[in-house]
């Protein structure tokens, strides 16, 4: 299942994992081959969606939890050269089945790549023309959570998920920091701001 | 560990108010006991007690004291 809103040069597409609930987003523009991810839940969906033509340069991890990286090896098998980018907290996460919970599932996942890239509070990259990510460090549901803004779309993980309490009782959960979060991420929407939480729909604020 | 201790430790867990757990209340009844209470019980009994907890003993609790019993 996947949704498509345009803005811009930009193309955002939301597939979601049906079993898990969780979305992932793939980001890409009119001219260029390359496709940015938002988490990674759904491989199966997201090759279905992009074409023969296109590569995946890098996937944005906003937490270590297994709904959220449940295709992380079958996507770097099929794109080697793809940049995997998460704070150290969800890095460290990766290559622990026992943390990010995949191990209580049966379904254990132990991220198999190399050398993927720590990103911090206020870091910037270009995704191409016109799209910059920005990292903002939004704490609580797991203390290395990272929500993510392009342009006008700011993707939140599990930290945001409109009109639903974020969870905080799994381990590494702050409730207080998920209160200071929160806040955070009200003070960067804005009139047409969307938000794409890792949960739900899209919801674009008036 | 002590059946209070251990108590204790499973309120912490499912962020319930202290003190409301006793042997006796039945699971059924504490709403912080859903589906992500219970995950979050699997990861307890691993951590604290090095003993994984299955999807059919978890549906096999009735009881707080059960839950206390598998912990030992």
């Amino acid at each position: 299942m996947s949704l498509i809103l345009w803005a811009k040069k930009m193309l955002v597409q939301q597939i979601v994992h049906l079993a898990f609930t969780s979305n992932t987003y793939l980001i890409s523009n009119k001219t260029d081959g390359d496709v940015f991810l938002v988490d990674i839940g759904n491989f199966k969906g997201v090759m279905e969606l992009i074409s023969d033509i296109q590569t995946v340069k890098g996937v944005f991890i906003t937490h270590y939890h297994y709904d959220h990286i449940f295709g992380i090896n079958d996507l770097i098998k099929r794109f080697p050269n793809c940049g995997v980018y998460a704070s150290s907290h969800t890095i460290e996460g990766l290559y622990s089945d026992k943390m990010n919970l995949s191990f209580y599932h049966e379904c254990p996942i132990v991220f198999q790549g190399k050398n993927p890239v720590t990103i911090k509070e206020n870091d910037k990259i270009n995704l191409f023309e016109g799209a910059c990510l920005e990292v903002i460090e939004t704490p609580g549901h797991n203390s290395g959570c990272l929500t993510f803004k392009v342009n006008n779309y700011l993707f939140t993980g599990d930290s945001f998920i409109p009109n639903i309490e974020v969870i905080t009782k799994l381990k590494g959960g702050d409730k207080v920091a998920n209160k200071l979060s929160l806040q955070k991420i009200r003070n960067k929407i804005v009139s047409g701001t969307c938000v794409c939480p890792g949960h739900g729909i899209l919801l674009e604020f008036p | 560990m002590t059946n209070q201790e251990k108590i204790t430790l499973i309120e912490e867990t499912l962020e319930n108010d202290g003190g409301t757990l006793t042997e006796n209340t039945q699971l059924s009844d504490v709403s912080e006991y859903d589906s992500m209470g219970k995950l979050t019980l699997i990861v307890l009994c691993d951590d604290e007690f090095n003993k994984k907890l299955t999807g059919e003993q978890i549906r096999n609790f009735v009881t707080v004291k059960d839950v206390l019993d598998f912990m030992g």
